[in-house]
């Protein structure tokens, strides 16, 4: 009797499961010598990029995160703090005590992508409130992408479920993140004030030179022989104005000078943005924009010739004030001066006041990465929402793996009673935990998901594995589901390990079969019985694909992680752990193979 | 005397016609063939963790005459007690925990999923439409790979009868079928498919012992196969906390419970009639 290690069945699976195993642990075991830089702060004095490596801080390796704090503990605002970066020598002042202006992370390199559900976050399903096009969509799809890389948030996914739905995930956002922020319609508008003062119920007032009439009439006015109420517009000259509000001596207007669609570039380099304290704990933002011709020759015309109104210190102001509104919220009101009044000026700066600089440097991020990713052609309605926090998420993913235990435990039992030989149910167990470490391991890597695929496929083939033409059918079928996870991050989500459990149920059903086949069927060859048990596996395995296909084809994608778990189980099953099984105990029993 | 399943197969025509039955007035009652839960009708679920025992009685009859009406269900939860309150979606959710509180709850955390119906309706026709194209999709599969109508017209009948007594079982004790739930069902299809395929491959395989011993090899590996993914099921039915693997589970334990009454006695009746017929005419010997 051949030895079982020089059997190709068994070396496949023992290579891959090794794979595996160090695969999954690796992350436990290796330590990188270096921290890397996550964030950096606005008001850090160090010119460092995120990304950077800091292996090094006053002479102290960095393991961890708590290595590079005890590293700053004693460290005074404006000392200077010396570091090895990017294996470069590095130094600069600290901003705070202990404090440098930005923060580091761990490595985490070919670790578990978890979703979620596990990980917590936020899931937020959207929908536009009219019906759009494909192209609008598209177009909704790149605004909110854009958003997010403006925003430099990490960990966002952006689906289309159906034909409308937009499902946003993000791994440690709030759901205000999302309802405050990417779902928002972004619709900036930019308007003058505009005042019209009356004298006995009439008015007169310039335009480029031009003189226009109006008249008082109860809360309304009349121009042009045409009555208006409040929130009424008014074309005037081309431009629109609308009557705001009005008491029996004036009548404020707003002029639409520019919209999001005017601005041509958003400036936030330090010259022309910052933030800055200004007393009573409040912290102001400000950054400019740069607005088209059009909208910088609107401003021109209808501040041209204002009087001044207003004087502050050496500065003095207009009676118009621009006014920033951002979906119908005003977010800014600026004075303007009297060396901008009348001029096509390109530029404005946009400012807000916050409690905190921490809010402030949000909000100001907040302002230009949707002015820089524009309007979303259509208002989103949010259609389901749901955060689930760390803890419950890993609470969960703890008594699932409890439950996972147990009912390999029960499996065990189920198994024991049958057969009662241990040359049996140690080998069942030991390849159903297998299969579940090779997927775990596959979502761990990409590299060894394509490897795995590759070689089972490869050896499957050349050993005549595949047995009748649904069995081919149902090896290109799961070669395609397969792949995407090769080529793409596998995040393992609570579908996916109701996968897991699936693929523990497929894979001891198979074994199952094999095992009857093999020894409890009199008369025949043992290849005989192999090649029937092969039949029987391969039908089985081609119902499980064919079953779970509909959920990676169907529009809702929350149940796609389980149907590709699934799948991917199956082809690790049928191509590397059964064939393994099978040369297990064909050899475990040659010897009194008839008497079970 | 021996059973044969030939002979006992009104009870599988009776269990069907029950379970059409329990559907359709399901449907005449409630508009809907299966309950559906918050996931797929759209809803607001309220979850309201406590660390004190809650009277779920009190509770349901306090939203009820709060809100009109309203399911209440008692919780596992990490931190003890819990209670699951649905309502319709446009409830406001400080309203739902100010009657739970007046019915003596002490609420320590609370937890919103809302879903709005024309999402949850949609949801529903998805899961509906996979379910319906994974069950045709395993009967051609049958059909490519038996190439015999009555081998095959046997599993499909049989897997069809399955989908429905297990949806009319779980209506009839009152689960709400989820997201999850669904895709227990597609899980079914596979693992019942699996006995079927078993009982026909032995039965047709082996030309030379009779039928009734070729039958019992393939209940034992049957037996074998729904008591393992049985017993997984019951495992994780009593000890996961996961809503999601719950609600598999609860369809593959009722489903295989079904299963046995339609691979063992639908289909092995049909296999049974058809090869005895079958050898008479060929003048084989018939058991």
């Amino acid at each position: 009797m051949s030895s079982i290690f020089k059997d190709l069945r068994f070396v496949l699976l023992a290579c891959i499961l090794v794979a595996s195993v160090s695969m999954v642990m690796a992350p436990y075991f290796l330590d990188f010598g270096f921290v890397v830089v996550s964030d950096v702060y606005p008001d850090s004095k160090c010119d460092i990029r995120e990304g950077s490596q800091v292996s090094g801080v006053f002479g102290f390796a960095m393991d961890d995160e708590k290595s590079f704090e005890r590293a700053l503990e004693n460290v005074r605002t404006g000392d200077y703090v010396t570091m090895v970066v990017d294996s470069k020598p590095f130094g600069c002042e600290a901003a705070g005590d202990g404090y440098l202006g930005f923060d580091v992370a761990e490595e985490k390199t070919k670790t578990l992508q978890f979703g979620i559900d596990i990980e917590g976050g936020t899931r937020v399903l959207l929908k536009p409130e009219e019906t759009v096009s494909k192209q609008q969509m598209t177009e909704i799809i790149k605004t909110l992408e854009n958003r997010i890389n403006f925003y430099g948030l990490k960990e966002v996914k952006i689906n289309t479920l159906g034909s409308d739905i937009i499902q946003i995930e993000m791994a440690g956002a709030t759901g205000d993140e999302i309802r405050e922020f990417l779902a928002k319609q972004g619709k900036f508008a930019a308007k003058l004030t505009y005042v019209v003062r009356f004298s006995n119920g009439e008015a007169s007032f310039k335009i480029l030179n031009k003189t226009y009439e109006m008249k008082m009439d109860g809360d309304g006015l009349i121009f042009n022989g045409d009555s208006y109420g409040v929130n009424d517009t008014i074309v005037i000259d081309n431009e629109t104005f609308q009557l705001v509000d009005t008491d029996n001596r004036t009548a404020l207007f707003y002029v639409d000078v520019f919209t999001g669609d005017d601005i041509t570039n958003v400036l936030t380099d330090a010259q022309n943005s910052g933030i800055q304290a200004v007393g009573d704990g409040f912290y102001e933002f400000s950054f400019g924009i740069q607005v088209s011709k059009d909208g910088a020759e609107r401003f021109a015309k209808i501040t041209k010739g204002q009087p001044v109104t207003r004087v502050s210190g050496s500065d003095r102001y207009i009676e118009s004030r621009m006014l920033l509104f951002l979906d119908d919220r005003q977010i800014t009101d600026l004075g303007i001066g009297t060396s901008i009044a009348g001029q096509a000026v390109t530029q404005a700066v946009i400012t807000g006041n916050e409690i905190s600089f921490e809010e402030a440097s949000k909000e100001k991020l907040r302002l230009e990465s949707t002015l820089r990713s524009g309007k979303l052609p259509v208002r989103l309605e949010i259609e389901k929402v749901d955060t689930i926090t760390q803890t419950a998420g890993r609470d969960l993913i703890n008594s699932t793996i409890f439950v996972a235990l147990a009912s390999i435990v029960a499996v065990g039992i189920v198994v024991v009673y049958r057969y009662r030989d241990y040359k049996i149910v140690l080998p069942m167990i030991l390849i159903s935990l297998s299969e579940v470490v090779i997927v775990i391991g596959m979502a761990t890597s990409q590299t060894l998901a394509a490897v795995v695929i590759l070689a089972a496929v490869v050896i499957g083939v050349w050993k005549k594995e595949v047995v009748g033409m649904v069995g081919w059918i149902t090896l290109v079928i799961m070669l395609m589901v397969a792949s995407t996870v090769a080529i793409s991050t596998w995040t393992i989500d609570i579908p996916v390990i109701a996968g897991l459990i699936a693929i523990l149920g497929t894979g001891v059903n198979q074994m199952i079969i094999m095992t009857d086949q093999l020894f409890r069927e009199k008369g025949k060859t043992l290849l005989d019985r192999h090649k029937s048990a092969m039949n029987i596996i391969w039908s089985s395995a081609a119902i499980v694909v064919f079953a779970m296909i509909p959920l990676i084809l169907g529009g809702v994608g929350a149940l796609k992680g389980f149907a590709i778990a699934t799948i991917v189980g199956v082809l690790v099953g049928i191509l590397v752990t059964r064939p393994a099984y099978a040369a297990i105990i064909e050899r475990a029993k040659r010897v009194h193979l008839e008497n079970v | 005397m021996e059973l044969r399943p030939s002979k006992l197969m009104f009870i599988p025509i009776l269990v069907f016609a029950a379970s059409v039955g329990i559907l359709l007035m399901n449907y005449v009652n409630t508009g809907d063939f299966i309950i559906k839960d918050v996931d797929l009708k759209g809803g607001t679920l309220i979850t309201i963790e406590s660390d004190e025992k809650i009277d779920t009685r009190l509770v349901e009859a306090k939203i009820d005459e709060t809100f009109g009406s309203g399911i209440v269900n008692g919780l596992r939860t990490g931190s003890g007690y819990g209670v699951s309150i649905q309502v319709e979606s446009g409830t406001k959710v400080s309203d739902v925990v100010e009657a739970a509180e007046s019915a003596g709850v002490k609420v320590v955390d609370v937890s919103e999923q809302t879903i709005g119906p024309a999402l949850g309706n949609l949801f529903f026709e998805q899961m509906r439409n996979s379910l319906i194209i994974a069950f045709i999709l395993m009967s051609i599969i049958i059909f490519i790979i038996y190439r015999n109508p009555v081998s095959s017209l046997g599993v499909v009948l049989a897997s069809l009868g399955n989908i429905l007594a297990t949806l009319a079982f779980a209506t009839l004790i009152g689960i709400e079928l989820s997201f999850a739930s669904f895709a227990g069902m597609l899980m079914l299809i596979a693992f019942t498919v699996d006995t079927n395929i078993v009982l026909t491959s032995k039965v047709v395989a082996y030309g030379s012992e009779s039928f009734m011993a070729r039958y019992r090899k393939a209940l034992v590996t049957g037996a074998t196969l729904t008591a393992t993914i049985t017993a997984t099921m019951i495992i994780v039915l009593f000890l996961s906390s996961s809503k999601l693997l719950i609600n598999i589970a609860e369809i593959l334990v009722i489903g295989f419970a079904t299963d046995l009454i339609y691979t063992w006695i639908l289909n092995a009746g049909m296999l049974e009639i058809y090869f005895n017929r079958k050898n008479k005419v060929h003048g084989g010997s018939g058991r």
